[in-house]
């Protein structure tokens, strides 16, 4: 049907007549220049640092640059297709992702598109990617556990809901193991994990999804993930991206486990974005604000006063370190942002100590506070056991010239050492743990030899969960070890080791 | 140094010379004109403005044989030759939009192209300018362009802002909507 130009003419009056309520305002402006992922463009003269722009072809672009007569502008997708003098609106809107219980068991990516296939996501929540960290008046001491499953880190460095544990080595030497056995931990449990991945390749991510998917992890847990392949804007985003839908959970009174892995390559995003954007290159290239930008991020895990509902979020975040060296400059900023360090290496991996933790240089600055009675009742003289265990293990090839108090501590060492070792993919539940250690500790093992301490432990624990179902029910309620369960023990492991040995 | 700093300077000083001068508008429209042509012939201009086998005396004295037939005010080419001489020349686009933005605060006077579906009447352009000029609390200097495509309603670009109520602009973004849903 032909409009009739007075008709059109009419419609047009009337708008003008009711300008204000009818009409669209937006910023306008035009690039300038593109390339690299980045465009310059003048006229935005209203935006805020950190807006969404949408470009002609419907290209998404974050503000990065607010300079007196340009923007700088980075693209969050490939943007082929724009050229020199193409126009760019502002949204009004700062960054935000969505969010909320839609996005369990699901894989997107730092803008909340789904990567997966199963369709796309509707939630009607939204949160903005940079938020302030809660102050302190709404926080509370760490002081519940989070249990990793792993023997190595929940006796010697326990971890906290709330707390910022790094887990930092170099490559291959299981940060990533450590933190997937951390989510398979959470199983029946009330925590909800998020796992960010950032610049990983995309067969790793597809390993992690179908070993969690396995493991029936994936009803719990949220991938966030920004490939390798993807631009360096979205390996920037995707960590902010990850803890604002964390901090959905966190303030529905939830507890939330988030691992980023690694903030390494989201440093080398944020150092390309800065030095494509012109920005001041300070020490090893990276931008005077690397260290704010690992600050932020993990500043917004915390464990929230009972009045803000006592949500929390865990944080572990990774960094991966080159030849072992942490005392170099992402690695020095991280550790000094968190609360205590699992430290990784290669020589212990290699020679068959997995998980490969160095107990000496890993500490938990929340210690004791985040453990269990129980586990601080077995696990109390650990570290000194193994330091000590350390220190004479040199002396070990003069074993027949050392006096036995010396060959008592080696050998428990030894063994120490290898009942804190654990095959991948089979966290430990707490009582497990402590049932475990509490053999070796208290020398029920002593008598056997080092090859046999794994069977030992495996069979330990079955004759447990089928003949004595329930004193472990009883510690894993009372997560203590009172006498009557200490004398109980005694004789259950006592005849337990006389059978094994016989 | 930034090279976003330098245009704004460039700018700055040639608005307090045209102002002194009081050829404000004059030095725009010759900036426009100029830039236009410079859009028009980047590649061929800009590589002879800073071709290095051709001299710098050589350049200016081309250069004032160009605009000697083109009667404009004395301070912009002596101001183009400043360029040339600085080796300034591919900052002119930039310079020209912030020597746009500066005069806009000093006058209280925007330039706004209306985006039309057909030619309005007279009253109607004032009614609208009008609406314009009321939201944006400044004078507004109109340049209407016809454009078919909207169907109808409008798009005024005003400085960075546009208004825009045109239904070709609702259409498309119907259309999105639906793309994505």
């Amino acid at each position: 049907m032909k409009l009739k130009a007075s008709e059109i003419s009419k419609i047009i009056e009337e708008q003008i007549e009711n300008f204000d309520s009818q009409i669209t305002v937006q910023e306008e402006g035009t690039i300038l220049s593109i390339g690299d992922g980045i465009v310059r463009a003048y006229g935005l003269d209203g935006i805020m640092a950190g807006e969404l722009v949408r470009f002609e072809d419907g290209t998404s672009g974050m503000a990065l640059n607010l300079e007196e007569d340009n923007v700088g502008i980075v693209l969050l997708d490939k943007g082929e297709n724009l050229r020199e003098g193409d126009s760019v609106t502002c949204t009004g809107k700062i960054l935000e992702v969505p969010a909320g219980q839609e996005l369990l068991g699901r894989v997107v990516n730092p803008l909340g598109k789904e990567l997966d296939g199963k369709g796309a996501i509707e939630t009607g929540t939204y949160r903005r990617l940079e938020m302030i960290a809660p102050g302190i008046v709404h926080r509370e001491t760490v002081s519940e556990p989070l249990l990793t499953g792993l023997k190595a880190i929940d006796s010697m460095v326990p971890i906290g809901r709330g707390q910022r544990e790094l887990i930092i080595g170099d490559r291959q030497t299981g940060k990533t193991a450590v933190a997937l056995d951390a989510i398979i931990a959470q199983k029946d449990t009330d925590t909800i994990c998020i796992y960010v991945a950032i610049g990983q390749k995309n067969s790793t991510i597809a390993q992690v999804t179908q070993k969690l998917a396995e493991e029936g992890a994936m009803d719990y847990t949220l991938l966030v993930v920004a490939s390798a392949s993807d631009t360096a804007s979205l390996q920037y985003i995707a960590p902010f991206a990850g803890v604002a839908m964390a901090e959905q959970f966190l303030y529905e009174g939830k507890s939330v486990l988030i691992i980023y892995d690694d903030l390494s390559k989201q440093a080398v995003a944020y150092r390309e974005l800065s030095l494509l954007l012109r920005r001041p290159p300070g020490r090893e290239a990276y931008p005077g604000d690397i260290f704010y930008l690992h600050s932020r991020l993990l500043e917004r895990a915390c464990k929230l006063s009972k009045q803000q509902g006592s949500g929390s979020i865990t944080a572990l975040p990774i960094i991966e370190t080159q030849a072992g060296d942490i005392s170099a400059y992402i690695p020095t900023n991280v550790i000094s942002i968190t609360d205590g360090q699992i430290f990784l290496e290669t020589e212990l991996f290699n020679s068959g100590v997995r998980p490969a933790i160095n107990v000496g240089t890993s500490v938990s600055r929340v210690g004791g506070a985040a453990q269990d009675k129980a586990m601080k009742q077995v696990a109390g003289t650990l570290r000194l056991d193994l330091a000590q265990y350390r220190e004479k293990v040199a002396f070990m090839q003069f074993g027949s010239d050392l006096d036995e108090v010396t060959q008592k501590q080696l050998s428990r060492g030894s063994k120490l050492v290898e009942i804190l070792k654990q095959k991948q993919y089979a966290p430990m539940k707490m009582e497990e743990q402590v049932i475990a250690l509490f053999a070796i500790t208290k020398g029920f093992a002593d008598d056997l030899a080092l090859d046999r301490i794994g069977q030992y432990e495996q069979e330990l624990l079955a004759h447990m969960k089928s003949q004595e179902s329930a004193l472990l029910q009883q510690i894993a309620e009372e997560r203590a070890l009172s006498d009557s369960i200490i004398a109980n023990l005694d004789k259950v492991i006592t005849s337990f080791t006389t059978q094994f040995n016989s | 140094m930034n090279s976003g700093n330098i245009a704004p300077r460039y700018a700055k000083a040639l608005l307090h010379l045209a102002y002194k001068k009081e050829c404000l508008d004059e030095v725009q429209s010759e900036l426009d004109m100029f830039v236009a042509l410079y859009e028009k012939e980047e590649n061929t201009f800009l590589k002879w403005a800073q071709n290095p086998k051709v001299s710098l005396t050589k350049k200016q004295t081309e250069l004032k044989k160009i605009m000697s037939s083109y009667k404009g005010q004395p301070i912009f080419l002596q101001f183009l030759l400043v360029l040339l001489c600085r080796n300034r020349m591919s900052l002119l686009p930039r310079i020209a939009y912030m020597y746009d933005k500066y005069r806009q605060e000093i006058t209280g006077k925007i330039k706004a192209i209306a985006e039309l579906p057909f030619a309005l009447d007279t009253d109607t352009k004032e009614t609208l300018r009008m609406q314009i000029a009321k939201h944006m609390n400044k004078e507004i200097d109109f340049v209407e362009e016809i454009k078919p495509e909207l169907i109808t309603g409008f798009r005024v670009h005003a400085g960075s802002l546009l208004f825009d109520t045109s239904l070709r602009t609702q259409l498309n973004r119907l259309s999105k909507t639906l793309l994505e849903g």
